[in-house]
């Protein structure tokens, strides 16, 4: 894991991290440090390129729903619903509104699953000490076994309105293939009610952690809507007006960086920050009372810019998607139809949604037969990869005195505050750290 | 006996359906104290699955051996990870996380056979489906076994 020891001041110093750990998907991280300053800091995915846009081309308008779901396990309804936003966009196509609800409802119970695997499974070991989940179990036994139930929860809810939790099947451009019966639904909030007490015990635990100091000045991008914004809305960012959707590609670029095989996005030719730290600091007003009141008690305020305390942000946003969960289940009235027909129309289509890890872009063009003549998708992890870096320079600088096993730990941790998704974003973690 | 009988596996990539298809089978015939998971593809779903089972056997396909054969393992014996999901513990981690939420089974036996292709697809290799009668048997013979070793602590 680690390299040489620290070595003198005043001369060069490697550190190597070969591949990350407790991060989805494969990469690394490349360190140069000179007399204590970081001279070169890369994160390098590794994770083969995979293709998704390539062989999206010539593909019906009807497939990219479930083709880019299999980007990753995590987080497939974002892609989904990131596909058919593009799609029912571009054929002038809105949903009924329970079946719009019914999608937030899918999206609901992937935000509690991806948030309480990564919350206690990937995240608190970090702030336990602690190797691994296995380890904290031994010792928060009781912590562990709600994470899970909370996981199990979110799972359920997907599996109940997708068909399954990976993967999920029921989704189709326009709506759903089949819809649940009234009966299903009222048996699923009685489960999901346990799950609120569970929500908020974890807004209280990693309350209770201690968190380094770090103050990132990053733009903020996330969308926003009539409700904090999760299975669509208009594109907010922190520095000015929003823009529109299909102008997503104007202000956000992606380029190509000879260290890692995903593409590093900026805002307007800066690093910036999406997810729920974005989310946060843009949309907090929108949080339900109790989520707001969970989050007051755990020292947030009206804007999170400490990327360690991500965690209390995904543990009230666990609150508010279980809260909105058990709203849209007890309101809940069979859709009159499962899907909207539509009629494939030539054009291009911009679609976003706001996956657990930030804002998820997709554009399709579409041609007369209906078929996909190119794909743009652009992750919240690509767009995060810059300011990754920039936290990881501020992280090394003020870690410079530590050795480079504690360096190492402490540059690994940084990155896992955005719980990268590498898979999504080769669609990335090894360290090196060079002193001289 | 409070034994459960767990595929590993997707029956949508080929031979990775192998864990589901013995559990079914095995199920089909299953005595008292025998539960059946056919398709398990996740840590918390498995840690439900042989939540207070004495014994847990565990059924998956395995990728790089003969196709087809049957092998019987231990954990201890197994040399390199069983992998669940790319997303998630794998099968050593998943039980020793059990253990220290105290919802491990006492004993787990694995029962592979060798795939030959596990991309996505539905329906078995003719190699793997000719080896599921024994494979069957196989995961009958432990169940056997750990009957025998319970009526025995028993007595």
């Amino acid at each position: 894991m680690t390299g040489p020891a620290r070595s003198a001041p005043g001369t060069a110093r490697t550190i190597r991290v070969g591949a990350l750990t407790r991060v989805e998907g494969e990469g690394a991280l490349h360190v140069e440090l000179r007399d204590g300053v970081p001279e070169v800091v890369e994160l390098n995915i590794y994770e083969p390129p995979r293709f998704f846009e390539a062989f999206l081309r010539g593909r019906a308008y009807t497939e990219p729903p479930d083709l880019t779901a299999r980007i990753c396990g995590i987080c497939p309804v974002a892609y989904q619903v990131s596909a058919c936003n593009a799609i029912e966009s571009l054929c002038g196509v809105n949903l009924d509104p329970d079946l719009m609800a019914l999608r937030r409802l899918l999206y609901c119970g992937e935000w509690i699953h991806s948030h309480a695997l990564h919350i206690y499974m990937l995240h608190a070991p970090d702030f336990l000490g602690a190797p691994d989940i296995i380890t904290v179990a031994r010792e928060h036994r009781r912590e562990v076994e709600r994470g899970l139930a909370l996981k199990k929860a979110g799972n359920r809810l997907m599996e109940l309105v997708g068909g399954r939790s990976i993967h999920p099947i029921n989704v189709r451009v326009g709506g759903f293939y089949s819809v649940p019966s009234r009966a299903d639904m009222a048996l699923m909030a009685e489960q999901l009610r346990a799950a609120l007490d569970d929500a908020l015990a974890t807004v209280s635990w990693v309350a209770g952690f201690d968190f380094p100091d770090l103050r990132v000045d990053h733009e903020m991008l996330a969308l926003t809507g009539e409700r904090y914004a999760i299975e669509d809305g208009a594109i907010a960012r922190s520095a000015g007006p929003g823009f529109g959707v299909d102008r997503f590609s104007e202000h956000v670029r992606e380029t190509q960086v000879p260290h890692s095989t995903a593409l590093h996005a900026t805002l307007d030719g800066r690093p910036h920050l999406t997810g729920p730290l974005a989310r946060y600091t843009l949309n907090h007003h929108q949080l339900s009372p109790l989520a707001r009141e969970a989050a007051r008690a755990a020292g947030l305020g009206t804007e999170c810019r400490n990327p360690f305390r991500s965690i209390i942000v995904r543990a009230v946003e666990v609150v508010y998607a279980v809260e909105e969960a058990l709203r849209i289940l007890d309101e809940y009235q069979p859709p009159r139809r499962p899907f909207v027909d539509l009629e494939p129309r030539a054009g291009v289509g911009h679609g976003v949604s706001e996956a657990p890890r930030g804002l998820l872009y997709h554009r399709y063009e579409i041609d007369s037969d209906g078929l996909v003549t190119g794909a743009t998708i652009v992750p919240p992890t690509s767009q995060n990869q810059a300011a990754i870096e920039g936290d990881l320079g501020k992280v090394v600088l003020a870690g410079a005195g530590l050795d480079d096993g504690e360096l190492t730990s402490l540059c690994e941790r940084a990155i896992r505050n955005y719980d990268p998704c590498i898979s999504c974003a080769t669609h990335f973690l090894t360290l090196t750290v060079r002193r001289r | 006996m409070n034994a459960v009988v767990i595929g590993i596996g997707n029956r949508f990539r080929c031979d990775d359906g192998l864990g589901p298809a013995v559990a079914e089978r095995a199920g089909a015939s299953v005595r008292p104290g025998v539960r059946v998971v056919p398709e398990v593809t996740e840590c918390a779903a498995l840690l439900e699955a042989w939540a207070g089972a004495s014994l847990a056997v565990v059924v998956d396909a395995a990728v790089g051996g003969r196709p087809g054969r049957v092998r019987r393992w231990s954990l201890d014996e197994l040399t390199g990870p069983v992998v669940l999901s790319s997303h998630d513990l794998d099968l050593q981690q998943t039980f020793e996380l059990g253990r220290a939420l105290g919802c491990a089974p006492e004993k787990v036996v694995v029962v592979t056979v060798g795939a030959v292709r596990t991309g996505h697809g539905e329906g078995l290799s003719p190699a793997v489906a000719a080896a599921l009668p024994e494979a069957v048997r196989l995961v009958e013979t432990v169940l056997a076994e750990h009957a025998q070793e319970t009526a025995d602590q028993v007595s």
